[in-house]
């Protein structure tokens, strides 16, 4: 069966070091824009951890649905790729996507987004981001092959059966404390 | 020990399994005893259980000799010699005698016929006829038409191959209009037969309604498996006096040359339709660099993209066991297919990610064909797939109609959006159209946590009112927007009199504080309904 290509983010392991985000700037050579985001989840008084976010590659991508210039396509492995040399700047990809991933370039006025690494794929490395997580908590996943410990959503995100994102979640786990006596 | 065989049970094994049948073959079960020259057996006076052996190098038989042999007692003719041949006239006189004319090859002498002979007698004795009986080798290159051909003729049978689902793959000794008018008939009767025979295979008579009357028709039935799928039947009706034990042992050895057939064409098809399913996923997520070359790979696969089409994604649901799952789409594919083929020149019909995606073209002059249409189509449609298959239910979504094929894969994205979202606006095996969705798909792009907050801020007082009073407030306010505030439709979906209603939603208004009748009240709390609709709908 062919591979169905997805991101893992293990929650418990993230640390926020942002080391993912300056992979992706550097392999995408990105200037003012920024393609792999990492945020804080939790709030100010109670942090629970880093979510590191950039496109989910989704099933039912809205990017395609919209863009009228079909910048936009999906491959067999799952990967969904733009190509920015037909786009036009309409922004539509910009509003319709749920998780407001694709960015517009305010120096080329295109939009882009994540292509999961298509060129360090084909050699058989892994996406920058992936290769620069030095605690393993992001990873590259087959879909078609699931693991138990995966979930597919968290509160925070918009009702995900919708596009399918694909991308999985390991919670946070408790900390083990052997010096506390129980 | 038994002193004779037949000439059918001469021609079963080494070398005579390969000879050929001139004519005659209806008195295949003749008895042999003996072999005679040509010579001989023109000297002879009775030729009784005699098979006569003449070759074709050495022995000039005139026609006359060869007619008196085949009209007089003789059990069979077996010509041989490298270019052994007969003439018409002596096929016919072997038909018309019912004498079996064979031709063979090999040279032969009648030594070795009568060493043959012996030996036949032994195995029959020992009841090994079956196991000892040989396929000629000429079967088991032939293609399936062929194969059935060659063994209707030697079985003197009307065969048939066809599909688990008893639909014709091939035929043979069918070739009267009368009879190709009553196969259908006749095969539906044999279904019959083997559901209620517990779906065994065997012999069994059917009854065949032929031009005027019904006929009682023998059938031997044997299943066609590779491994333990079932790929098809075969049948053979047989005519006369019936099938022997060497003709079921026959059945059951075409029975796997058809087997091995079915396995390859499965296998072909198998590799086409994988190459198809390439395509038209390459089609749904827009991987083709232009719209030209999308064109051009579709007419390679006998696809015109040049008008614009249709797409609905249609997906089964609550179907149980679900390890029947694939079986079940097969099933559905396969019927949608064949009931499009009677509507359209060009209908696509393929399985993506456990659902149905069908694509129909415009035809032209149907430039209305738009959102009314589709969706009555639709209903239609699934109306039909309903009837066919038992305990199904279908939900549809419609996408918009693109001028241009590239924009297809839009269509498949809104075509597939319409169905998640659209169980939030109606029940189970609803029809939605994309441009129906309207508010929902605003609601998809919102987080979880967003869309709480917003409904149990609108509706929370009657929640709670409805969790300590044991009330179906919510419930009530929901139908009514459903019902596009009908008193009286809304009154009668909830079972109670538009007075009870008309209290409740005062009650309702007292409890939010709002008067029902304002407009933004009504679009916030039709909103809110829709969402704790979206919420209870996720949850379950």
């Amino acid at each position: 069966m062919e591979k169905r290509l997805g991101f893992l983010i293990d929650l418990g392991r993230c640390v926020g070091c942002r080391g993912c985000e300056i992979a992706c700037i550097n392999e995408n050579r990105l200037q003012q824009v920024q393609y792999r985001r990492v945020t804080k989840i939790g709030n100010e008084t109670s942090l629970t951890g880093f979510l590191s976010l950039s496109c989910n590659h989704c099933v039912n991508p809205e990017c395609i649905r919209v863009c009228k210039s079909k910048c936009f396509q999906k491959r067999r492995d799952g990967v969904v790729l733009q190509n920015p040399q037909r786009c036009d700047g309409c922004r539509s990809c910009v509003g319709a996507c749920p998780f407001q991933i694709p960015k517009l370039n305010p120096r080329t006025k295109k939009a882009g987004k994540c292509n999961f690494c298509a060129d360090r794929v084909r050699q058989g490395l892994e996406p920058a981001c992936v290769s620069a997580c030095v605690v393993s908590a992001l990873r590259v996943i087959d879909l078609n092959q699931p693991e138990p410990d995966w979930r597919e959503t968290l509160s925070m995100f918009p009702i995900v059966q919708f596009t399918q994102p694909s991308l999985r979640f390991i919670p946070p786990r408790s900390p083990l404390c052997s010096w506390r006596i129980s | 020990m038994q002193h004779y065989c037949t000439i059918q049970e001469l021609l079963a094994v080494v070398p005579l399994n390969d000879a050929g049948i001139a004519g005659g073959w209806k008195g295949r079960s003749r008895a042999v005893g003996r072999v005679l020259s040509l010579e001989q057996s023109l000297a002879a006076q009775d030729l009784a259980c005699t098979v006569v052996l003449i070759d074709q190098a050495t022995d000039k038989a005139s026609d006359t000799d060869i007619e008196a042999i085949l009209h007089s007692s003789a059990a069979g003719v077996i010509i041989t010699g490298q270019s052994a041949a007969v003439s018409r006239q002596w096929a016919e006189a072997a038909d018309a005698a019912e004498t079996p004319l064979i031709l063979s090859a090999g040279g032969l002498d009648e030594s070795e016929l009568a060493l043959r002979l012996d030996l036949i007698r032994s195995i029959k004795a020992a009841g090994k006829m079956t196991d000892f009986a040989q396929v000629p080798s000429g079967w088991l290159k032939g293609e399936l038409q062929v194969l059935l051909d060659k063994a209707g003729a030697y079985l003197l049978s009307r065969m048939v191959v066809v599909d688990p689902n008893f639909r014709t793959v091939a035929k043979a000794g069918f070739e009267e209009a009368a009879d190709r008018d009553s196969l259908t008939a006749l095969l539906r009767a044999v279904q019959l037969e083997y559901l209620e025979r517990s779906q065994k295979d065997g012999e069994f008579c059917v009854v065949s309604p032929t031009a005027g009357s019904a006929t009682e028709v023998g059938c031997n039935l044997t299943s066609l498996r590779r491994d333990k799928t079932l790929l098809g039947f075969l049948l053979a009706f047989p005519s006369g006096a019936g099938l022997n034990e060497l003709d079921k042992g026959r059945i059951r050895q075409v029975a796997l040359l058809c087997s091995r057939e079915l396995d390859t064409r499965k296998q072909v098809e198998e590799v086409e339709k994988r190459y198809k399913s390439h395509f038209v996923f390459d089609l749904l997520y827009n991987n083709f660099e232009s719209e030209e070359l999308l064109i051009q790979r579709g007419r390679q696969l006998g696809w015109d993209f040049t008008r614009p089409q249709q797409l609905l994604v249609m997906e089964p649901h609550d179907f149980q066991p679900a390890h029947k799952k694939a079986a079940l789409f097969e099933q559905l594919q396969q019927t949608v297919s064949r009931l499009l083929q009677a509507e359209f020149r060009q209908a696509i019909v393929f399985e993506q990610l456990e659902q149905l995606v069908v694509i129909i073209p415009m035809q032209d002059g149907e430039k209305n064909r738009g959102k009314l249409w589709l969706t009555e189509w639709a209903q239609s449609l699934k109306r039909r797939v309903e009837d066919r298959i038992a305990g199904i239910g279908l939900s549809i979504g419609i996408g918009r109609t693109y001028p241009s094929i590239a924009d297809l894969s839009r269509s498949y994205q809104e075509a597939k959006q319409a169905l998640e979202l659209g169980r939030y606006l109606q029940d189970k095996g609803h029809i939605t159209h994309f441009e129906a969705l309207g508010i929902m798909h605003l609601l998809s792009h919102i987080s979880l946590e967003t869309l709480d907050d917003f409904y149990k801020e609108c509706l929370g007082a009657i929640l709670e009112y409805d969790e300590r009073n044991g009330t179906n407030f919510l419930e009530t306010l929901q139908e009514y927007f459903q019902q596009n505030a009908d008193f009286n439709l809304t009154a009668e979906k909830l079972f109670m009199h538009s007075n009870t209603l008309r209290n409740r939603l005062k009650k309702i208004e007292e409890l939010l504080e709002l008067d029902l009748q304002k407009l933004e009240n009504r679009v916030n709390l039709s909103v809110a309904c829709k969402i704790a609709r979206m919420r209870q709908t996720t949850n379950r």
